[in-house]
């Protein structure tokens, strides 16, 4: 304690530069934890947050118990998983374009492949509700053309996950890779020339020097991924949802949207969301644990 | 050195005002729209100094300013329009205007309950009966009757002339919180199935159907024949918007039933998914579906692509507020309406007599005073003088002279004083009102209309449905207690029945999967929810 004090009084400067990002978090994402409570309370707007009554567990009873539990857990974990199971395709991503040696064609295909990252959510349902389209839709209409038939995507259960997952991935990849691209230009060359040298080939230094010296930042946004592993985006899954895709695309997000804002539930959708991030906090917990075996974890 | 110091300082300053300074700015962004001034002209009786008067015109002597909350989608400004500053102009109450599209307004009407933040007036507030149980309980909503009986001449006589109105809005608990909208049109209480009266024409249909099978014929020939003679088998021969919630009702009515959800019959509360004859329904729509007699994109498309398909004329047979059978010269009324007939109610095997759901013209929850409000006297007044006919002409029409003149015709009619290069259409909605009356029926219209207006062509066009006209369920309430339960079971239970209806139409799953629904919708609560209805429905009844 001595030595903090010492310190802060020394590098004072240093110290103030972290105020406003502790203030941040202390003021949004601290002091309104005290919000969850209501979890456990028939919330009244008019008695307040702490004035309302306590009800126990009731809510989480009731979710747990509702028609919809098991399919909301089922769907929001394979969506998940399905999007972690992509997750080394930036890396693969990112290495290939570090490969690259013509500068020109390396800023053509970086920009390309985060261009997408810039479109709005809302436009990229509307551009797959377009193309996807049974009747006008050009997937199909090629589909069509090759002689077969056309697939109603939207309104097939079978494919939302895949639709969902699979643009997201298309949307993001290049984004992705640009963290990764950082970090392989933080490699020392010198290890490549030795290398060279010492007669490696490509695949060789790759897989002994690129690989490697990416993987703290892999590991780190990887226990960061699966940090949010059982938030869903909310917004691009509501755009695409229709009552024939929907036991395949709901939710536990959207169920909160259904319930808590449209109906007013809140402190039925509060016990949802804790339930939520319970989870989640469990398992950034577990994975932390392991990474520090190897010496990466994020504390 | 000491100068680096000085400037990284300034700089750790910097960062944190502008980091806070961005988080208070957020804190406002939802506000848009309500922080704009009142009507531009100022009134100009201050004579009177006394704040509040009981009785005549304007109510406050000096101007008081409330603020008022409402679901608007045309993306016009409210302080803009000829109705609030007719209305100011009489009263002398002026508004700050907060609307927002009602797609995302029910979200923000719940937050504005959730946080305690709320607007002194609700304007077409879309409140629903559980939100006036629940708020008013709270003490957010606060109680009208009173106001009304001391302050409120036209609404008291409105209730006498009409005593189902003070039944239908009064909540359990003995209060009234919120006001009803009263649109006593014919035309307004059924929902409309328009047939293409040119196809009808190609094949020499003089008859339209009786019976379902007879419509189901129809079907046929609109698929089969090419009645838009481009030589493709492009007709899409029944369509409806929304989904199928336009056109649901109307098929399930010729099923015996004119709800999709609960209805009564006898007295006794139904639940409509788990009847036989829903099973019926959905056999009759999974055959139009699979034949391709029904849109084969009604679950996945949207308003606009609809109507893209009614323009490029490939419908047959409309579920719609208006027909659009073929581009915007297609589109003229009234010729759209009268060309195009709507189906007739149908026989079936459900019964001899053909019934068609009929609506509600008591719009509850249209008005509602909240606690935050300081003036409900003058607020209530405000409201009752909506309800009177000079309050019907600024709701509709505007400010004499300034918006609206008299014909010089006989018999003399209201026209708009639309200004050079506007479309009469665009004044009346971006400049004068058509947004919310208190009180209209066409007696009322008839003294300021032509006689060949929309409307009243849409009256006549009711007469075929008014004897077999049925409501689904009385306005009633839920106690509190019933209201969580319901909201409990409903959620889920209507999201079960829209997929599985959606899954049984398309044929993603068999009929006879319905009696395995069954099971569920019952396992879901539905004899539970059949018993709450069925007390509130005895509470109405026992109070006729």
């Amino acid at each position: 304690m001595g030595t903090l004090s010492k310190n802060v009084r020394k590098y004072w400067q240093l110290y103030a530069f972290l105020v406003p990002a502790l203030a941040y978090f202390i003021i949004f994402h601290y002091i309104p934890i005290y919000g969850a409570q209501i979890a456990f309370k028939n919330y009244s707007a008019v008695k307040g947050i702490w004035g309302s009554a306590w009800i126990g567990f009731d809510h989480f009873e009731r979710f747990f118990n509702s028609y919809y539990f098991w399919l909301l857990l089922k769907n929001t974990l394979q969506i998940n998983l399905f999007q972690l199971a992509l997750f080394p395709v930036s890396i693969i991503v990112a290495l290939s374009i570090h490969e690259v040696t013509r500068a020109r064609f390396k800023r053509l295909v970086q920009l390309v492949t985060y261009a997408p990252h810039f479109i709005s959510v809302v436009v990229i349902s509307g551009m797959i509700l377009v193309f996807l389209d049974p009747s006008s839709g050009i997937v199909n209409t090629i589909i069509k053309a090759l002689g077969g038939d056309p697939v109603s995507f939207i309104t097939e259960p079978g494919w939302f996950k895949s639709i969902y997952v699979l643009s997201g991935e298309w949307q993001n990849l290049g984004w992705g890779a640009i963290i990764y691209l950082a970090a392989l230009a933080g490699i020392n060359p010198e290890l490549h020339e030795a290398a060279q040298i010492d007669g490696a080939s490509r695949w060789q230094r790759i897989f002994h020097i690129n690989i490697p010296g990416i993987m703290p930042t892999i590991m780190i946004l990887f226990i960061l991924n699966l940090g949010s592993f059982m938030n869903v985006g909310f917004e691009k899954i509501y755009l695409l949802q229709n009552p024939l895709n929907m036991e395949s695309s709901e939710v536990i997000q959207t169920h909160v949207y259904r319930s808590g804002l449209l109906q007013a539930q809140y402190s039925y959708t509060a016990a949802i969301g804790l339930f939520n991030n319970l989870i989640n906090f469990a398992i950034l917990l577990t994975f932390n644990r392991l990474a520090r075996r190897s010496g990466n974890s994020l504390w | 050195m000491k100068n680096r110091k000085s400037r990284s300082m300034i700089a750790a300053l910097a960062l944190s005002i502008a980091l806070l300074s961005g988080c208070s700015s957020t804190g406002n962004e939802g506000n848009t729209g309500s922080d704009n001034k009142g009507a531009s002209d100022a009134p100009k009786s201050s004579v009177s100094t006394e704040a509040f008067n009981k009785t005549g015109l304007p109510i406050v002597g000096k101007p008081i300013k409330l603020t008022m909350m409402g679901a608007e989608d045309m993306q016009r400004n409210w302080e803009d329009l000829y109705f609030f500053k007719g209305m100011e102009a009489d009263t002398n109450i002026q508004f700050d205007f907060t609307t927002l599209p009602s797609s995302s307004y029910m979200e923000r009407k719940n937050l504005a309950f959730a946080s305690n933040e709320l607007p002194d007036l609700f304007f077409m507030g879309g409140l629903s009966s559980n939100d006036e149980v629940n708020y008013g309980a709270q003490g957010m909503l606060i109680p009208l009757e009173q106001l009304i009986a001391d302050y409120a001449p036209t609404l008291t006589k409105l209730f006498q002339d009409y005593p189902e109105i003070r039944k239908s809005i009064t909540a359990p608990d003995g209060h009234i919180y919120a006001l009803p909208q009263i649109a006593d049109h014919p035309r307004d209480r059924f929902l409309r199935l328009f047939v293409n009266g040119e196809w009808l024409k190609k094949l020499n249909i003089s008859e339209l159907p009786k019976t379902v099978d007879e419509f189901y014929d129809l079907l046929v020939m609109f698929r089969d024949k090419d009645p838009n003679q481009n030589g493709k088998a492009d007709e899409i021969p029944l369509t409806g918007d929304n989904k199928l919630s336009y056109i649901r009702p109307i098929m399930l009515s010729y099923f015996g039933y004119v709800s999709d959800f609960i209805d009564v019959s006898d007295d006794k509360v139904r639940f409509v998914p788990v009847q036989q004859g829903y099973k019926n329904y959905l056999t009759l729509m999974n055959k139009l579906y699979a034949e391709k007699l029904l849109d084969n994109e009604i679950f996945s498309q949207n308003k606009a692509q609809m109507t893209a398909k009614g323009e490029n004329g490939l419908y047959g047979v409309m579920g719609n507020s208006l027909p659009v059978f073929g581009g915007k010269e297609k589109q003229v009324v009234p010729h759209n309406i009268l060309d195009n007939p709507q189906m007739p109610p149908l026989v079936s095997e459900a019964g001899a007599t053909p019934i068609f759901p009929e609506r509600d013209t008591i719009r509850r929850g249209s008005f509602a005073i909240t606690s935050a409000n300081k003036h409900p006297e003058a607020t209530i007044r405000w409201l009752d003088h909506l309800y009177t006919e000079e309050g019907y002409l600024h709701a509709q029409y505007g400010i004499e002279g300034e918006s609206y003149r008299w014909s010089d015709t006989e018999p003399k009619y209201i026209e708009y004083i639309v200004p050079e290069g506007m479309l009469e259409n665009d004044f009346k909605n971006m400049k004068v009102s058509n947004l919310g009356y208190g009180f209209a029926n066409e007696a009322l219209e008839r003294k300021f209309l032509k006689s060949d207006w929309l409307g009243f062509v849409l009256n006549d066009q009711v007469g075929q449905y008014i004897d077999h006209g049925k409501k689904a369920f009385p306005l009633t309430y839920f106690t509190e207690e019933e209201l969580q339960r319901v909201n409990a079971i409903t959620v889920d239970l209507q999201t079960f029945i829209e997929q599985m209806e959606a899954k049984i139409v398309v044929g993603q799953e068999p009929v006879s999967k319905w009696e395995d629904y069954v099971q569920t919708m019952n396992k879901m609560g539905v004899e539970e929810l059949v018993s709450i209805y069925q007390a509130s429905y005895d509470r109405w009844n026992s109070a006729n």
